[in-house]
């Protein structure tokens, strides 16, 4: 663990995920009741926070998460980011930000929520904020259809079966659509899968068993194909095929099971959703800007919201 | 602006399932998706980059799943389609490939570039992997276009279509973009989607 910051009556070196303890009063209702000080994490970029032209400060408030701290963790719950810094449960709550002068906590003990000679836990923090608050708004009428792809991301993600490794091989579902708003879309769901785990066609014929699955196999048959064992994955033109197979089968799940009944327009809302799978080296910059990342995370039906 | 028909679909397996969908009188479940996109006029092919009637070559080959006619549309300048169309197998998809890389002259790469797929992805369907119903829907429009260039070469076709013209654009530019055109219509009555969420 880091000790306290230094020069604590300057920002000169304050850093985003930096922990202070500051007055309840500051905070209003975000504040832990009944304390007189609640700890906060500084959520403004570094660069930002350093300037003496800039006034005010972003926090949040910094909360014990002692149930589903493991789902917190993984990224599961994307209202917390984990300062593991300062603790195995402790989360910056993104459910809960106020701005404050910095002038008024100016002198406050700080101490760093996030080592900054970690950077891998400094990119985490910022992709924890960043996919908070930068994710794509996907319109309602759309959110149903990528409905029936959670549970395989939720559920069996984490299980040692065939299902479970092969989706740990994802790396990121993207989605394509020329104009969201716009009923009737053709979309695409890009399905990105880690670099090392996408075999190289081998420009081979494919192999009977996996022609024998057919047009539309299920993704437990492809699964138990692609991986299974923890050792062992099918390479070459088969094991691209089989990803191939994969991305349409998430697709064609997401057309014909999603319950598009329970939002107003859902049902109009997309004319088609075709499965591409990619590897991470092949994926463009291009591609990446056309497209949106799907959260599974973080879509959610309206009709649960508040 | 002179728009394109694309009219008449020859289907070539004797042994196939042929489907007319401007007649109606028999539907193919794929490509009525096709034709309806184009039909809501989505998609106009303009003179300089998708080649008319006066450009087209005969229809000597034949593949799998068919070959398009591409005549110019003398009513108005939205682009129509009726088109008569065998249904796609899987082993066609390495014949739309194979028809596109000899026929046009072009690299694995810039197919890949064409469908807005990887590379690897183009490999795949030459070795008879599963085309998504919107490339094969993408692959039959470049197969059509290809078709329609009036030259006797595949080398006189490459060059004819990676040509820039005077705008510095090429056939190839423009095709690019139709990468993300072409639907499977399953909901005909597409309305207004609901408000953004915030």
């Amino acid at each position: 663990m880091t000790g306290p910051c230094e020069e604590p009556d300057s920002f000169l070196n304050c850093r985003q995920g930096d922990v202070i303890a500051v007055p309840s009063g500051m905070l209003g209702a975000i504040a832990v009741a009944g304390s007189e000080t609640t700890d906060v994490a500084v959520i403004s970029q570094s660069c930002d926070v350093v300037r003496e032209d800039r006034e005010w400060i972003t926090v949040a408030v910094v909360e014990e998460v002692s149930q589903n701290a493991h789902l917190a963790a993984r990224g599961s719950m994307p209202q917390y980011v984990p300062l593991h810094e300062i603790g195995p449960t402790k989360f910056i709550d993104l459910d809960r930000v106020a701005s404050l002068k910095k002038a008024d906590i100016v002198s406050l003990p700080r101490t760093p929520g996030v080592s900054p000679t970690d950077w891998d836990a400094v990119r985490r923090l910022s992709r924890g904020l960043g996919r908070k608050f930068s994710r794509f708004a996907f319109p309602d009428a759309v959110v149903p259809w990528f409905d029936p792809l959670r549970p395989y991301f939720e559920g069996k993600h984490e299980k040692q079966s065939s299902v479970g490794r092969t989706f740990r091989a994802i790396s990121e579902l993207r989605v394509q659509s020329e104009d969201w708003s716009a009923g009737g879309s053709a979309t695409k769901l890009h399905v990105i899968v880690k670099a090392e785990e996408l075999p190289e066609s081998d420009e081979a014929k494919i192999s009977a068993d996996v022609l024998a699955l057919g047009q539309n196999p299920s993704v437990q048959a492809i699964c138990d194909l692609v991986r299974p064992s923890e050792s062992v994955s099918r390479g070459g033109a088969d094991g691209l095929e089989l990803w191939n197979l994969l991305a349409d089968a998430l697709a064609i799940l997401c057309m014909s099971k999603a319950k598009k009944d329970s939002v107003a327009g859902a049902s109009d809302a997309i004319s088609s959703i075709a499965g591409q799978v990619w590897s991470e080296n092949d994926f463009s910059l291009s591609l990446y800007r056309r497209s949106e990342m799907l959260d599974l995370d973080h879509l959610s039906s309206p009709a649960v919201g508040i | 602006m002179n728009s394109v028909l694309i009219s008449d679909l020859e289907a070539t397996r004797t042994n196939s399932r042929t489907n007319v969908c401007s007649t109606g009188s028999r539907v193919n479940n794929t490509l009525v998706g096709a034709a309806a996109v184009f039909l809501s006029g989505s998609l106009v092919f303009t003179s300089s980059y998708f080649p008319t009637s006066a450009t087209q070559r005969p229809l000597s080959k034949s593949f799998g799943v068919g070959s398009w006619r591409v005549l110019s549309n003398p009513v108005s300048d939205a682009a129509a389609i009726s088109l008569v169309q065998t249904r796609a197998t899987p082993a066609s998809t390495a014949e739309l490939v194979s028809r596109l890389r000899e026929d046009a002259g072009l690299t694995w790469e810039q197919l890949a570039k064409l469908f807005d797929v990887s590379r690897r992805s183009v490999h795949l369907w030459a070795s008879g992997g599963k085309m998504n119903s919107q490339n094969q829907q993408h692959a039959l429009k470049l197969v059509s276009l290809v078709d329609a260039i009036d030259r006797d070469s595949s080398q006189e076709r490459r060059l004819a279509i990676l040509t820039p013209d005077e705008s510095g654009k090429s056939m190839f530019d423009a095709w690019k973009l139709l990468a993300s055109a072409g639907a499977q219509e399953i909901n005909p009555a597409a309305g207004p989607a609901a408000g953004l969420r915030v």
